[in-house]
């Protein structure tokens, strides 16, 4: 027996083009057929009111309403159809300051990019089998941000190093070259 | 106790808990995906190379550029200009790593902790994101593919030498 994702309607939300149709496309062979997309939070909240998804899948800096935005309004907004919708949050930045920035704002999952196959059907994973429960208080409503270790978690598999031809590693001798001469007086 | 976390702990004593329904989970069912469709869908990632980044990466790049101009008209203060640099790095380690150039997410991502919140904004700090987006130019132009293996590692270690370097000297 296996997961039934075609059953399950996920929104996309990216505004880099090329990345939001790979998302899509690596649901897609995970098995989810029912995608909705948009291009940033602002028309993101309009498609998430037509279409009720059950998971949103969003990108974090965008203009002019970005990842952060669109998720107060999902949460808080009272024309929003799911406030308790688990939502993902793409993004470059990975440092603890900012996670725990999108973690105070509501998010279900972090996912750093740049991300592997494995990393997204990993949080798809959690929020199916070990939903959070909700918390509210008078500044917070959201996901609870403890969350307990899960015994059963094996770990995402890392990307082994490539192999890189002979004229690949002159070459990246030679950027260490232009490297070391422009910070040398540091 | 200071007012903010009396205030902190009034809140989460006034909190309320809820578990909402597991829609997804009812749909979904259980048994977890073939390990096939995994490597199927990671290697929809890692063969991602028929559209060009360096459209996206050159764009990434003159935002950092323009906005260090600014900060030395500014003398080094400028918090707006601050923000599109790190922004603008962060858009590369997020996006290089997506087309194929994993290297240039790792370099991307040694600047972009050193950018982020910088508080000694000085020209040795121009120089080293300076040198951070021709190390980029390079990788993309030469087309290094992948996290450029032995040699991909001594150019991550050089790179955060030079910020180690940066940290000793003002810190």
């Amino acid at each position: 027996m296996a997961y039934e994702f075609d059953k399950i309607k996920i929104l996309v939300v990216e505004d880099m083009l090329p990345i939001l149709g790979l998302t899509k496309s690596v649901l897609n062979v995970f098995g989810f057929k029912n995608l909705v997309s948009a291009k940033d939070g602002s028309e993101a909240f309009e498609v998430f009111c037509e279409e009720n998804p059950d998971i949103v899948v969003t990108d974090w800096v965008m203009e002019p309403v970005d990842g952060i935005q669109l998720i107060d309004m999902i949460r808080n907004d009272q024309r929003s159809p799911n406030p308790y919708v688990p939502i993902i949050l793409l993004t470059g930045y990975s440092n603890r300051l900012r996670v725990e920035d999108a973690r105070d704002k509501g998010i279900t999952e972090f996912l750093a990019k740049p991300y592997s196959a494995r990393d997204l059907f990993t949080r798809l994973v959690q929020i199916i089998e070990n939903p959070r429960q909700f918390v509210k208080t008078k500044e917070f409503f959201g996901p609870d941000r403890r969350r307990r270790k899960n015994e059963n978690f094996d770990g995402v598999i890392k990307r082994h190093t490539d192999e890189i031809t002979p004229e690949q590693e002159k070459l990246a001798e030679k950027i260490i070259f232009e490297m070391k001469k422009d910070t040398k007086d540091v | 106790m200071s007012d903010k976390k009396s205030d902190i702990h009034q809140d989460w004593e006034n909190a309320k808990f809820s578990m909402p329904e597991n829609k997804v989970k009812k749909k979904a069912g259980s048994g977890g995906i073939p390990d096939v469709i995994l490597q199927r869908a990671e290697v929809l990632i890692e063969e991602n190379h028929h559209v060009d980044f360096n459209p996206f990466a050159e764009k990434y790049l003159s935002n950092i550029e323009q906005s260090l101009l600014e900060l030395i008209e500014n003398n080094y203060v400028s918090p707006k200009s601050m923000t599109t640099i790190s922004e603008n790095i962060m858009h590369l380690k997020a996006n290089g790593g997506m087309f194929g150039y994993m290297l240039v997410s790792y370099v991307a991502d040694i600047a972009l902790n050193f950018s982020d919140n910088q508080k000694i904004i000085n020209e040795d700090f121009v120089k080293i994101i300076k040198a951070h987006n021709k190390t980029i130019r390079l990788i993309i132009s030469n087309k290094l593919k992948g996290d450029g293996g032995n040699g991909g590692n001594a150019l991550k270690e050089e790179f955060y030498n030079a910020i180690v370097r940066f940290n000793k000297k003002y810190m």
